[in-house]
Order: structure tokens, then sequence, then C-alpha cells
């Protein structure tokens, strides 16, 4: 999977590069996102604008982002679909998940604190 | 606009997509946004576990009937896969998610939520194993 990730403030800002993050794409996602946690990056916005269709896999996958993040991270979700938004609301993971208004938004809460 | 088709897939999780896509093309015009991506959602979550779990991520036959009219959209799964543990999913109807900014990390869960979800996505499911084959039937009504 062609994970996309820019720097941006300090901020490392990762498009998972396919429309369904889903069973079939979630494991090689997470891979690659926690290998970013493990190389030392601590600021990620999960950028969601390009994905049409979030399953449990999928948010189970950035789940284990935040987890590797530990205490000592912090992650921002930005440009989350109605259906996407729909599934974090249904699994109560937007009180968990930081969700902004835009990807600016996301790099800015990040890069502030 | 009634609708109505059927799909096989050989169980991997890339045609799960694949199929997904082309089922929701076909029901483009069934029902409300809401009603698709319930739908959509609780398909995905269905297959997946059937190839993962029924199948242990071999290829296994996995056929998808469905026909849509103004009223409902039916959804039958067939697999020979292990089944769905007994008592699983009607467990999962009454399993609330119960998250917020409070909880503890190690207590969110990374999977296992699917069955909740398939819940909250079909508002009727019957689900039988017998001689081998695993028979699904769900149903949404259409909310205008």
């Amino acid at each position: 999977m062609d994970l996309k990730v820019t720097q941006e403030s300090g901020v490392s800002v990762v498009e998972p590069g396919v429309k369904r993050l889903d069973a079939a794409v979630a494991p090689a996602f997470k891979q690659k996102v926690v290998e970013l946690v493990q190389a030392g990056e601590r600021r990620i916005v999960i950028d969601l604008s390009g994905v049409a269709f979030l399953d449990s896999s999928g948010l189970g996958a950035m789940v284990s982002v935040l987890k590797a993040l530990g205490g000592q991270g912090a992650l921002a979700v930005c440009g989350a679909r109605d259906s996407v938004m729909s599934l974090f609301k249904l699994t109560r993971m937007d009180k968990v998940f930081a969700i902004a208004d835009s990807r600016a938004d996301a790099v800015r809460r990040l890069a502030g604190g | 606009m009634n609708t109505h088709g059927r799909l096989k897939l050989e169980g991997t999780l890339q045609q799960v997509s694949t199929a997904l896509e082309y089922l929701m093309g076909q029901l483009a015009r069934s029902g409300s946004s809401d009603d698709r991506d319930a739908i959509e959602l609780g398909l995905s979550e269905l297959l997946s576990n059937i190839v993962r779990h029924g199948y242990g991520g071999k290829a296994g036959p996995i056929r998808l009937t469905w026909s849509a009219d103004e009223k409902r959209i039916t959804v039958r799964v067939a697999d020979r896969g292990k089944p769905i543990p007994k008592g699983s999913l009607e467990e999962a109807a009454s399993t609330r998610f119960d998250f917020d900014d409070t909880t503890p990390l190690h207590a969110l869960p990374e999977g296992g939520m699917g069955l909740v979800l398939v819940q909250r996505s079909f508002h009727k499911l019957r689900y039988r194993s017998r001689w081998g084959v695993n028979r699904l039937t769900a149903v949404r009504r259409m909310r205008r």
C-alpha cells in the first residue's frame, strides 16, 4: 500500500493512499504507521480525506497506532467523511480520537503542544 | 428501485473489498446513504470474519445474494467455514461501546468490534449452521 507521509510543522501527516481502509489493507497500514512511531515520530495526523470506507479493521489499526504512541505522543484525525465519521460515533471512538475539522487544524493542534 | 443479484467469492480479503464495491454500485439507488453505509459496514465485518476466522485465512467459497425493494434490502451469505461461535452474534446485540477520553489505552479494542457493528447495521439477522454450511440472512429496512 502506498502510504504518503509529509512533514508539516514537525508533525507527520499520513495519508493512507487507499479508498477502502478495511480488513484487506489494515494490517499493512498499521505496520507502516507503527514503524513511523518506532522510528521516533511522536506527532501524527491521519488524513482520511481520501478514504471512502472504513471498517473496524481500519479503526482497530488506528487504535494500535494510538497505543504505540503510548502516553508519549499525539494522534489526530482529519478529513473524515460522513460514513467514516458515523463509524467513529457508533463505536464511541470519536470520544477517544482527536478529530479535527481540517488538516491545517489537525497539524496546528499537534504542532502547538 | 428493485434490484437483486448474486456473487460468489473465493474468499480473500481483497475479493471482499471488490465484491462490496460492486454490490454498493448495484444498490446505488436503494435506500438512503445511511442505509447503504450501514449495509456496506455490516457486510464488510461479516465477510472479513468469514475469511479470517471462518476459513482461517485460506481461500474458501462464499456466496452472496441480495434483493432490494422500496421497503428493505435483504442479503444472504453462505459459507462452509467454521461457524460464528454459538451465542456470539446474539450477545453482540446487547454489547455497548463505552469509551471516552478517560478510557485507559490498554482497554481500547484493536479488534472484536465486528459482530456488534453487524448487529447495529441490520434490523433482522438470522444465522444457521447445518451440515457444514453456514447461512446468514440480514435485513435492513429502508428509512426514507
